[in-house]
């Protein structure tokens, strides 16, 4: 990724830039960096649900 | 409801409230734990984090937002379980002792909720990626680029001057493409 391409996507990431705007690999690179950390960061809904129930319970 | 409202109600230990606080926050919280906490402890720092916030909340003034108030909260558990890591590991392993260990490192268990989300990396990957990142760099991307913070709230929040977040960000996101790309994905 040469410089000018790289700072495409630092402005896509601050939402400068349009997804539209961004060429072919640029927009790919944002779709794999965005799907990696929101899998990376996702819950497990049986602890959120667990952690609910505690704490309701001891109020 | 207003942040105000809903504190408000919280202060009178409105149920309510708490469910609307919980569902709203709860899934925030739990991925910044996710930067500290190995998983087989992150339902009690989870836990944790809403005693903290449900004892506190009567002292809650204002001051900052509501949002930059408790994920700083969740942000301090985590990094007090860390600490903690950090002292186990620093401790000398007295070999004559026979008392067992008190702790153990899991296997980390996912469900297949992660799988699902994901299907051109395997999740163990994602791992590998994302654990090259230190704590503050996984932090930063989380509250940027995920919940969408401002530079400024992300300051407040990690406890970091408002340049270094910008600079420490700017590293990070280039750090993680860089992995992105040498993992031959695209």
């Amino acid at each position: 990724m040469n410089n000018t391409d790289e700072q495409m996507w630092f402005d896509f990431l601050d939402g400068k830039l349009k997804e539209s705007q961004l060429d072919e690999h640029c927009r790919k690179l944002a779709n794999l960096y965005y799907q990696l950390i929101n899998c990376y960061f996702s819950c497990e809904k049986s602890i959120l649900e667990n952690v609910k129930l505690k704490i309701a319970s001891q109020e | 409801m207003t942040d105000e409202k809903l504190v408000e109600a919280l202060k009178k230990g409105d149920q309510n409230a708490f469910k609307i606080l919980y569902d709203e926050y709860a899934p925030k919280i739990y991925g910044i734990l996710k930067n500290y906490v190995r998983p087989n402890e992150l339902e009690d720092a989870l836990q944790e984090v809403f005693v903290r916030i449900l004892k506190g909340i009567n002292n809650f003034e204002g001051r900052s937002k509501l949002s930059t108030w408790i994920y700083r909260i969740a942000v301090n558990v985590g990094k007090d379980y860390s600490r903690n890591y950090s002292k186990e590991i620093e401790r000398p392993m007295d070999l004559d002792s026979e008392e067992p260990e008190t702790y153990n490192v899991q296997p980390v268990s996912d469900t297949n909720v992660k799988k699902e989300v994901f299907n051109e990396l395997s999740y163990e990957m994602i791992l590998e990626i994302m654990e090259q990142l230190d704590e503050d760099e996984r932090l930063l991307i989380k509250l940027r680029d995920i919940d969408g913070l401002s530079y400024n709230e992300i300051a407040e929040i990690a406890d970091l001057p408002l340049g270094t977040v910008k600079s420490k960000l700017h590293y990070a996101r280039k750090k993680l493409k860089k992995l992105i790309e040498e993992a031959n994905l695209i």
